[in-house]
């Protein structure tokens, strides 16, 4: 068993596979019996991560055939690191609830699942911001995601005229 | 186990390369990145995070999320996403930007500054005109020809045929409901002769990037003996196409040439590349929507080889002369009793109009057969009021629906 520590003082033990889905863990565990200290991770953000890794470990510690992880291991050797999804359609589905989060929840997911190197947490966070963004003009996605209009007046009124152009009606 | 310890070994394994590092590169001293792995970074105040954290999303995995979305949007009108992410703020901009490659790389046209890039150098962007003959306005969209929903189909520009006194004005602009000189919109023209048989091309903004920031612009324009202030509003002249007069026969394929003052020769040898602007954003001071309209007598600015090797210094000699087009010479087709061309299945109805340029060397440059024989633009006539428009490398979607204009003008001399 391995114990994470949040970054509030919550002490979590979890099974080797499990903490071995973030690459930087299983990097730096040397003997079981770890304590491992992870001071910006909040205890509620550790638990989402824990359980997706839980999840995400009982399905991986069975592959689905040689082939699968044949393709796999392709996708990865390829320039474009995220091409590579889930392949079960079960997990796929339980993946898919679990990011129904809102999309500050979501932010302290992709940080932590960046600071600890579970790829496929991100991938899946930011597959789910990028499908949030589409369809949507710039000030909704400011709205949505929080995030302040930065530019100058004469930028702006040359936002406006980009946006004119992309948006006219024929 | 202590972090510091932790840190160190963390450290020790990078070095040896044992540690796999991510594939997302790690933001120099970025505190969540993984360059600084468990390191405890600064917790964020409670502030900080009602004020949009997401702004604040490391580079690294705001690229990715762009990146996202760039990729699973290769088409109109799904590839406005791009433009709304590029419009949330400037750090959002600066990844959109970096992420949309230019039409030269991608062959996608993606913002408005692309439509006065190159395109690419293997493969033609290929479009379609429709001229509206009620309102003498021409329409350049994306695509093959029109599609079955037209409003999906993506206007890139548009152009209004305005008879003068003494010439013809073809007005290009962004909207097809905004012809005015004074507007945002408006990016540039094409001016006739008395005769129609000539014609000049301006653009309203510099055709190379000049103007690096807004700041550094309004400097160089007053530094600059070249150009003044008062010029900047915008004429500049990149292109001049001679339509030969044909004295002899009084039917036949028209010449025509085309003089690309902007573009060097050089551009289309091995390695060759043409200046192009970067940037809208950068020249929205250039806009002419403050500055009264220039009359005719104003001058204009001449590019001169020598401005252009100024510009752009690395890749052309002092004595770079400009792009010469030419129009391919068609063959006789005996049993047709007609002047042919092969346009590739591209164009349907024969049309005195009809043309496909081609580069005009002479033989002491170092330009390859192959590039000597390749269209640079084909314009031709698939249907009533309907014609396709293919552009490739070194011109730009403006320069080359400038030129397809000046074919619609009608030129008794040159019939």
């Amino acid at each position: 068993m391995i114990k994470l520590v949040s970054g509030d003082g919550a002490e979590f033990e979890v099974e080797e596979e499990v903490a071995f889905q973030s690459k930087i863990i299983k990097d730096i565990v040397a003997d079981a019996d770890d304590v491992i200290p992870l001071p910006t991770v909040s205890s509620k953000v550790l638990i989402q991560v824990i359980e997706y890794c839980r999840k995400h470990a009982a399905v991986n510690s069975f592959p689905l055939s040689p082939s699968s992880s044949a393709a796999a291991a392709a996708s990865s050797s390829s320039s474009i690191s995220y091409s590579k999804p889930v392949s079960d359609p079960a997990l796929r589905a339980w993946d898919n609830e679990f990011v129904k989060l809102n999309n500050s929840s979501l932010f302290d997911i992709v940080i932590a699942a960046n600071y600890l190197d579970i790829e496929e947490l991100v991938d899946l966070v930011l597959e789910t911001v990028a499908d949030r963004i589409k369809g949507k003009q710039a000030q909704e996605i400011r709205r949505q995601f929080n995030i302040e209009n930065d530019f100058t007046p004469e930028e702006e009124e040359a936002l406006r005229r980009e946006n004119s152009w992309a948006f006219q009606n024929n | 186990m202590p972090l510091k310890s932790l840190a160190r070994e963390l450290k020790e394994k990078r070095d040896g390369g044992g540690g796999s590092m991510s594939k997302r590169v790690v933001r120099e001293g970025g505190t969540h990145g993984r360059g600084g792995a468990l390191h405890p970074s600064p917790q964020p105040t409670r502030l900080e995070q009602r004020q949009g954290r997401w702004a604040n999303l490391p580079p690294e995995l705001l690229l990715d999320v762009i990146r996202r979305v760039e990729e699973s949007e290769a088409s109109w009108p799904a590839r406005r996403n791009l433009l709304g992410c590029a419009a949330v703020c400037r750090s959002w901009r600066g990844v959109t930007m970096e992420v949309v490659k230019p039409p030269e790389q991608c062959g996608r046209i993606t913002f408005p500054i692309s439509l006065k890039q190159p395109a690419p150098r293997d493969h033609p962007i290929q479009c379609f005109i429709r001229r509206v003959r009620t309102t003498s306005t021409f329409c350049l969209y994306l695509g093959l020809s029109p599609s079955l929903q037209v409003q999906n189909d993506k206007l890139l520009l548009a152009a209004r045929k305005i008879r003068r006194a003494t010439s013809i004005d073809f007005v290009i602009s962004l909207t097809a409901d905004d012809f005015s000189r004074a507007s945002s919109s408006y990016i540039g023209k094409a001016r006739s002769n008395f005769l129609g048989t000539k014609f000049t091309v301006y653009d309203s903004q510099p055709p190379y990037n000049a103007a690096v920031s807004s700041g550094n612009s309004s400097n160089r324009r007053i530094n600059s003996k070249r150009v003044s202030p008062r010029v900047t509003a915008g004429n500049y002249n990149v292109a001049t196409i001679s339509y030969e007069l044909n004295v002899l026969r009084t039917r036949g394929p028209r010449r025509i040439q085309c003089a690309m003052n902007s573009i060097p020769v050089s551009s289309i040898e091995e390695g060759g590349s043409v200046p192009a602007p970067s940037g809208f954003i950068h020249t929205v001071n250039d806009q002419p929507s403050e500055v009264p309209i220039l009359n005719d007598k104003e001058p204009v600015i001449q590019f001169s080889s020598t401005s252009l090797a100024d510009s752009c210094v690395s890749v052309q000699s002092s004595n770079d002369a400009p792009l010469v087009l030419k129009n391919k010479a068609p063959r006789w087709h005996e049993q047709l009793q007609c002047w042919c061309l092969n346009f590739r299945g591209r164009v349907t109805v024969a049309s005195v109009k009809n043309f496909q340029l081609v580069a005009a060397v002479d033989s002491s440059r170092n330009i390859s057969l192959a590039q000597q024989d390749k269209v640079i633009l084909q314009f031709g006539k698939i249907g009533k009021d309907i014609f396709t428009m293919d552009y490739r490398y070194p011109l730009s979607a403006f320069q080359a629906f400038a030129i397809c204009l000046t074919s619609f003008d009608t030129k008794p001399a040159c019939e």
